[in-house]
């Protein structure tokens, strides 16, 4: 998939945002922080507060979606302007500010000594776990097991957000995700398939998530969106 | 002669004909869609009006009743519009989905013609 050999990496960090207002302003300078050279790319996926306004300010590139397509079509879309913009590396993390921005050097660091082509930041590796409920953390333990299964990829947190990924890999991929919400697991089995190097990199976990993940809906489309990806 | 639920049938099939055709007009129906959906509502009402001729076929779907094969009949083409229409609602989710992204990576590049100012490698 070719490694990353430029002195300095054209780094992209996408986001999907819908009505995170309050929140996304501190994950953009967050990154911004960490490294001004970095391109964040905030894809507000039709939200109806000022994410778009807060996100700018912010100091993120910002694109719009009219309308609320879901979390996965905004992260394409997110792909392909960073692709238009000669990325070597493609990161994504959540804009609701539960991911430290600081943990961004340890995700992307696989990538950039070659060892890997997609990299997952995982909340289970650390020695403080992330708060949430039962059923949310047996699901997501449930689906690790079905994803070592039928991918033979042993994962701590396959649902993670916050992933790392040679922009190589994107470009290969780009045209076979399908999924507009549910494509965590669609984007492992798919990159699998590619022969892409996975792995996964301990990351913070900083707020206990408020989330619709974890519910039955959730676990369902997501056991949904892992069959067609195998089957596909 | 036709009565009770006969009448109620052969009106909706009537309805539904009608409904087509100015949904053809409109241009909102191709011909081949057209023919199809006028031609399914014209044999409901048909068989509304006469339920007497699916006895023919009962050896042959191997049941006993004519109001059993019409119960049979009914749900298969129940079956069929159900899946026609989620077909069709996948077809315009996907459509919908790249016109809106496709929008967004417009109004980008109106904004950007050349790329994301920051964005952009710096020559090496």
């Amino acid at each position: 998939m070719g490694d990353v050999k430029r002195s300095r990496p054209n780094i992209h960090v996408v986001i999907p945002a819908y009505n995170e207002e309050k929140t996304i302003g501190k994950v953009v300078r967050g990154i911004k922080e960490l490294d001004p050279r970095i391109n964040v790319i905030v894809v507000d996926d039709g939200s109806d507060d000022a994410t778009f306004k807060v996100a700018e300010e912010a100091g993120a590139t910002v694109v719009r979606h009219p309308i609320n397509l879901g979390q996965w079509a905004a992260l394409r879309t997110g792909f392909t302007i960073s692709l238009m913009n000669d990325a070597d590396i493609i990161a994504t993390l959540d804009g609701d500010g539960q991911h430290d921005p600081t943990d961004l050097h340890t995700v992307i660091q696989p990538i950039l000594l070659g060892k890997a082509d997609l990299v997952i930041g995982s909340r289970f590796m650390n020695d403080e776990k992330p708060k949430m409920p039962f059923y949310r953390y047996f699901g997501i333990k449930f689906f690790n097991s079905l994803l070592r299964l039928f991918t033979g990829v042993r994962l701590t947190d396959c649902t993670s957000g916050f992933k790392a990924y040679r922009a190589s890999l994107i470009l290969l991929l780009l045209s076979k995700l399908k999924e507009n919400q549910y494509g965590a697991l669609e984007v492992i089995v798919k990159a699998r398939r590619l022969g892409a190097r996975i792995c996964e990199r301990p990351i913070k976990s900083l707020a206990a998530v408020k989330t619709s993940k974890g519910k039955l809906k959730y676990g369902y489309n997501l056991l949904r969106s892992l069959l067609n990806a195998l089957a596909g | 002669m036709i009565k009770g639920i006969q009448l109620l049938g052969v009106g909706v099939s009537v309805f539904l004909i009608i409904q087509t055709l100015i949904q053809y007009r409109r241009g909102v129906y191709g011909f081949w869609r057209t023919m199809f959906w006028a031609g399914l509502w014209a044999l409901i009402g048909f068989l509304f009006a006469f339920p007497s001729i699916t006895t023919f076929a009962l050896p042959v779907l191997s049941l006993q009743s004519a109001m059993f094969a019409t119960q049979v009949v009914a749900i298969i083409v129940i079956f069929l519009i159900l899946h026609h229409t989620y077909q069709q609602l996948a077809k315009i989710e996907k459509k919908l989905t790249r016109l809106v992204q496709n929008l967004a990576i417009n109004d980008y590049l109106t904004d950007f013609p050349k790329g994301n100012p920051s964005g952009r490698r710096e020559e090496e």
